[in-house]
């Protein structure tokens, strides 16, 4: 190596050090880089799905939500759902029975949204063939399970007979789930396999079964008890009185799509996924799409047809792809975007972003866990689970590793959630810790086995993780190998228990309890743990059937008790949302599941000149 | 000729259909599915997701409809970007590889090959080692350190470049600097050995023997001969920056064909990976077989058999 | 993706012919590679540095009770200071970052010798009985590397990786996956041509087996080219190995790599210059010293490419 290059190596350090960041209050430029009337942000990725019904995943939804109207909608600054496609409602004393008034609002077509839209969509939701990801959120609504099961429908007898002689029947003597239907005579019976499921219609479709002639067919929408009543009225029944029906229910997937634009792209392209390019497009939403470039960015503009379309304050939102952290920020930084986008921000820089105005930090409906494999040594002791539970320090990781304002979590809920009191549990204790492990037969970490921590590749996660392994070393004197896997095997290594500790975050989908406590029942899906106790999931359910928030809570309380005791989960913190805006973007309202409508925002003009020095009125308007 | 380079089609051929036919299958020893997401996805939707694509049925069948559909030049649909094919992703994404891939390559053929006739010519002179000091540099530097480099000191500090995407020429700056310096880097190294390995040869001697002046010795003699080792490299080169670079355009945010190196694979994106690796392969092989052509009209030596 | 070494130095190898002058050629060699005087100064430049990595670390946690995996979260990062000792500064866990530097220089090294070995072993036999058979089997076999070369580096190793658990021992194969192509290639060429010599031919004659005429009087006789793009090679391997640890794919953490330390800084750039800038100039320096130190090698055993 010669002098020059040593010298430009020192010129470089010196210029890194001197000039890695502004030395004024904001962070890059504070004058936006187009004209008033737009707004740009980030969306991270490219979406997969911007069709409501199918919208999975944070990118998806971002786009979704803002594009199609659904019949509530979330207020900015109360969080409460509030009308948005419906004008009113109705709901019925046991709180099962809902009749929603569709107001009176047009499609980007100048086409009148009615409720057989609504009822084609939700329809269209709970279809199995629709494969959307997400509809199972939907399997509140009544008798919508079979239907989205593909159970078989067995009806045709008289009302009077001995159903369950007939079940006995139909089982054949196997373990076949079969249902009473709720309102009229006729069976619901679940067949996953299709050829099993084939062969029974031929079997009894016709066929003469106790003095019965049956009628045999694969489920259809009609069961379902979401329906238009009449072109302005939608009724909906469930099966439980669900809570948080209303917030659940603002989720993009209950949108209604534009049965017309779907038979267009159909008809001219083969292919009815295509409704959503900008050519055959059709919203119902304050903006609707008007140009895409695949993976650079997409172009929204006013829908004039919108029912509050004199509140939505910007005409043009763009937004952009630009998916790696330190490139946003970089992006951001030089103006190409008022906005981060939804998701979090490179850990490392946290500290540094702090000192900015441009810096946000939200409470945030999510919780970021480590999961153990409960079917696997040494896992199968809940002492094992207790002690490398106790031994992480979470105050230490929030504060030195995570430091964007995260709360370290001893329960598996967010304190405040409907009212629900987060425990009291002690969650750092290295003497019990190790007493626990030497209990369980490692005194000192001495044989116990070589376990694995499993996490997706990401930055976050890799430095969580190196911290809790290295609080595990120093603790409870174990090593614990860390393996990064990508995104697909690490779903697949949780899906099939192939892991011994690993992490899991789960981000609520409407502001209620269960949403993370639906997480540990035995039966879920989503349960990776593995865990069972049937104690927890009669608590949960029962809790889940009740009306009043209070009881509820404390019946949640101690079905997380439960859970805690046994330790299947080590709850590290419960998410924040940080995020960088420019100063000029108004409109921007916090929000807990990182949700902000792109009809409120809007860009302040005075920074075109001068960096202001008074505030300006900011507060939304829906309606009137 | 001719003969020869139809028999190298048809062993591209059959080179290709190897390829197609590992991948096919070795992409789906792979664990993970296209369809998982971190919440559970219900059966009947992952069957019907599964119908969607065909993956429902035998393996050998599904090669077979593949396998057709190529001949048929359909590449199939997206699993990630469902409302996509394959053929339209590459079509919207290669291009822009392509752009940046072309003026990396201007970048590291003018810097390259002047670095390494003034090697050559000055040779061990200071001309000479600081060029060679720096195509040692530039070797020695990956792309992810110098591309937060130049984005830090051109786009963030001086503002003169944006700190990435696409649009303008100068988007287009930054990528392709970070992007062709190492290849700039070989070719210097290249260009110099070849030509100090001409400069040397009898025809040169006869060439200064006739009187010739240098500066046409150098450019009309030497460098027809010195610069054959480069064209070898930018064979398989040119193949590499045509199909993108992972780092670079990640690095950049450009929306081109790099990326899906990485990421179709991580999504287990079945047919878009099979589709890049055939665009890749198939570039590959062909860019080879024109070195070949190339290297037979610049060098008279060489026959064809 | 394969960088560009992979396919460069086929036209600087030496020729049969010089390889078959005698023993004196290792000595010339020698001598030719003494006189070169940037190739001595980054030979014991590179002596150093694994010198360095070899001790450093312990030295580090004799006199300041430094590890690469110890973590200060309460110190976190901060840039370079003299007391307390840390002339890198230290990382985002408050670790003592020339310790890790050194630690990960160590193990990108390790990674760098034994995948450009893998190479090296499998390419030689590969080329060498490829080319000793000659005929169908040499159509076939080069056929085989085609494919292989005509194949997206990436595609293969992230299909290596998700199919395997990651290991370091998968890194050495994923790296020497590809690199044995070209030695394959090189070696396989000098063999067509030894192969016609008359020594072979006599060997022949008295009817030594195949697999020794290969490994005793073929393989030994292409060792020149083959020692010349090993050293080229490691500089490769260890620029690979950062790059696949920059996508998540090489080593694993706690322990460092010059790519992973290289990743962390890279992301870090903007609020912690240091990370980035020690072990910048740290693997620069290396891969620089390596270079230049493989240039020498080949100029010294193949003397029609000395310089000057």
């Amino acid at each position: 190596m010669n002098k020059n290059s040593v010298v430009s190596l020192v010129l470089l350090s010196s210029f890194l050090g001197a000039c890695s960041f502004d030395s004024t209050d904001y962070f890059g430029t504070t004058v936006p880089k187009h004209k008033a009337n737009e707004v740009w942000l980030n969306n991270r990725s490219e979406p997969q799905w911007i069709d409501p019904n199918k919208a999975n995943g944070v990118p998806d939804g971002h786009i979704a939500r803002n594009i199609f109207a659904r019949l509530t909608q979330i207020h900015p600054i109360t969080s409460q759902p509030v009308p948005d496609l419906a004008e009113k409602w109705e709901i019925s004393e046991d709180g099962t029975k809902y009749t929603f008034y569709i107001r009176e609002s047009k499609w980007s077509d100048g086409q009148t949204i009615t409720a057989h839209d609504f009822e084609r969509s939700w329809k269209r939701l709970l279809n199995p063939a629709t494969a959307s990801v997400y509809a199972s959120l939907g399997l509140v609504v009544k008798d919508s399970s079979p239907f989205f099961n593909r159970a078989v429908h067995v009806k045709g007898f008289a009302e009077n007979i001995d159903v369950d002689a007939l079940i006995e029947v139909l089982k054949e003597g196997q373990e076949i789930r079969i249902d009473k239907a709720s309102d009229h005579a006729g069976l619901y019976v679940y067949i996953e396999d299709n050829d099993q499921r084939r062969s029974f219609i031929e079997t009894y479709n016709g066929a003469l079964v106790n003095g019965q002639e049956l009628e045999a067919a694969i489920t259809d929408s009609s069961v379902v008890k979401a329906y238009a009543l009449d072109d302005k009225r939608f009724y909906v029944e469930l099966e439980d009185p669900v809570l948080y029906f209303l917030s659940l229910i603002e989720f993009s997937i209950f949108a209604p799509v534009p049965e017309q634009a779907l038979v267009r792209a159909k008809n001219e392209t083969g292919n009815e996924d295509n409704w959503t390019r900008p050519e055959y497009i059709i919203c119902s939403a304050a903006h609707c799409l008007s140009e895409e470039k695949f993976r650079q960015y997409k172009i929204f503009i006013k829908n004039p047809y919108y029912w509050d379309a004199k509140n939505t304050r910007s005409d043009i939102i763009k937004i952009q792809m630009v998916e790696k952290e330190t490139t946003s920020v970089n992006f951001y930084r030089s103006g190409e975007y008022e906005w981060i986008g939804p998701g979090e921000l490179p850990t490392e820089y946290t500290d540094t972003l702090k000192q900015y105005k441009d810096y946000h930090n939200d409470p945030y409906l999510g919780i970021y866990t480590y999961i153990y494999n409960v079917e696997k040594e040494p896992f199968t002791d809940p002492n094992v689970r207790k002690a490398l539970s106790l031994a992480v320090d979470r105050d230490k990781i929030t504060t030195h590793v995570v430091t964007a304002g995260q709360q370290p979590a001893s329960d598996v809920v967010p304190d405040g959630l409907t009212g629900y009191k987060s425990g009291e549990r002690k969650m750092y204790d290295p003497e019990e810790a190790r007493r626990l492990l030497s209990e369980a037969g490692y005194p000192n970490g001495q044989g116990f086995p070589k376990v694995e921590f499993k996490y997706n590749t990401q930055d976050t996660h890799r430095l969580i993780a190196e911290a809790v392994q290295q609080m595990w070393k120093t603790n409870l004197n174990i090593d614990v190998e860390l393996t990064n896997v990508e995104w697909r095997v690490y779903l697949d290594d949780q899906i099939n228990g192939n892991f011994d500790i690993t992490r899991q975050g789960w981000i609520g989908d409407f502001p209620d309890p269960y949403t993370f406590l639906d997480l540990y029942m035995s039966y879920s899906g989503n349960n990776h743990t593995r865990w069972v106790n049937h104690k927890y999931d009669s608590l949960v359910q029962e809790a889940n059937r009740t009306a009043d928030y209070d009881v509820r809570n404390k019946i949640f309380s101690e079905a997380v008790d439960i859970l805690m005791a046994d330790a299947p989960v080590l709850p590290i913190y419960i998410y924040t949302r940080s995020y960088l805006k420019k100063p000029f973007l108004k409109g921007f309202y916090k929000d807990y599941q990182d949700h902000h409508s792109w009809k409120y925002m809007w860009i302040d003009d005075r920074w075109y000149n001068e960096i202001p020095t008074k505030e300006i009125d900011d507060t939304p308007k829906i309606g009137s | 000729m001719l003969k020869f380079i139809l028999g190298r089609s048809f062993g591209m051929v059959i080179t290709l259909f190897v390829i197609i036919f590992v991948s096919f299958f070795v992409i789906r020893f792979a664990k993970g599915s296209p369809f998982s997401q971190e919440r559970e996805v219900p059966p009947e939707v992952l069957q019907d997701l599964q119908a969607r694509y065909g993956f429902d049925k035998p393996m050998s069948t599904q090669f077979y409809n593949y396998m057709k559909n190529i001949v048929r030049g359909d590449l199939g649909l997206s699993t990630k970007y469902p409302q996509r094919t394959v053929n339209e992703i590459i079509a919207i994404s290669l291009p822009k590889t392509m752009v940046l891939g072309f003026f990396a390559l201007l970048w590291a053929v003018i810097v390259g090959v002047t670095a390494g006739v003034i090697g050559a010519v000055k040779q061990n002179t200071k001309w000479d080692y600081s060029a060679m000091s720096l195509a040692m540099v530039g070797i020695s530097l990956p792309s992810f350190v110098l591309g937060p480099i130049l984005i830090l000191f051109f786009a963030l500090y001086l503002l003169w470049f944006p700190a990435g995407g696409w649009g303008s020429a100068k988007h287009l700056v930054l990528p392709a600097i970070t992007l062709g310096t190492i290849y700039a880097a070989y070719i210097a190294r290249l260009t110099r050995g070849g030509m100090l390995e001409v400069i040397r040869a009898n025809f040169i001697r006869t060439a200064r023997a006739k009187g010739l002046k240098e500066k046409a010795v150098i450019w009309k003699h030497a460098f027809k001969g010195g610069i054959l080792p480069v064209v070898t490299f930018l064979g398989p080169a040119v193949a590499h920056l045509m199909v993108g670079s992972v780092v670079v355009e990640k690095i950049f945010n450009t929306p081109g064909l790099g990326p899906y190196f990485v990421d179709a694979a991580f999504n287990r994106d079945y047919f878009l990976i099979m589709g890049i690796v055939i665009v890749y392969s198939a570039f590959l092989l062909v860019l080879n077989l024109l070195v070949d052509v190339i290297y037979g009209i610049i060098d008279p030596r060489i026959r064809y058999e | 993706m394969a960088t560009p070494a992979q396919n460069i130095d086929l036209n600087k190898t030496p020729s049969g012919s010089t390889l078959l002058e005698g023993t004196s050629l290792w000595k010339d060699a020698w001598q030719r590679l003494r006189k070169n005087k940037a190739a001595v100064v980054c030979g014991f430049i590179v002596l150093f540095l694994i010198i360095a990595c070899a001790i450093g670390p312990q030295l580090l946690d004799w006199i300041f009770g430094y590890t690469f995996e110890a973590q200060d979260l309460e110190y976190g990062a901060k840039g370079p200071t003299l007391a307390p000792f840390h002339p890198f500064g230290t990382d985002f866990f408050g670790r003592d970052l020339l310790t890790r530097v050194l630690v990960g220089g160590r193990i990108s090294l390790k990674v760098g010798l034994i995948a450009a070995s893998v190479a090296a072993i499998v390419g030689t036999i590969y080329g060498a009985v490829s080319g000793f058979f000659g005929g169908k089997i040499d159509d076939g076999m080069m056929r085989f590397v085609d494919v292989l070369y005509a194949l997206p580096y990436m595609f293969l190793v992230i299909i290596l990786v998700t199919i395997f658990e990651k290991s370091e021992s998968l890194l050495f194969v994923a790296l020497g996956l590809v690199g044995w192509l070209t030695t394959a290639r090189i070696v396989r060429g000098q063999v067509l041509s030894l192969k016609e010599q008359d020594f072979i031919q006599a060997a022949r004659s008295i009817g030594a087996r195949s697999h020794s005429i290969i490994f005793r009087h073929l393989i030994p006789n292409t060792l020149g080219p083959v020692i010349v793009y090993f050293t080229l090679t490691v500089p490769t391997m260890i620029l690979q190995e950062a790059f696949l640890s920059f996508l998540g794919l090489g080593i694993q953490p706690p322990n460092p790599s010059l790519g992973t330390l290289m990743n962390d800084g890279a992301n870090q750039m903007l609020v912690y210059w240091w990370t980035i800038v020690f072990p910048g100039i740290f693997m620069s320096l290396l891969l620089f010293s390596l270079n230049f130190l493989g240039d020498g090698v080949r100029d010294a055993l193949d003397p029609k490419m000395r310089k000057g």
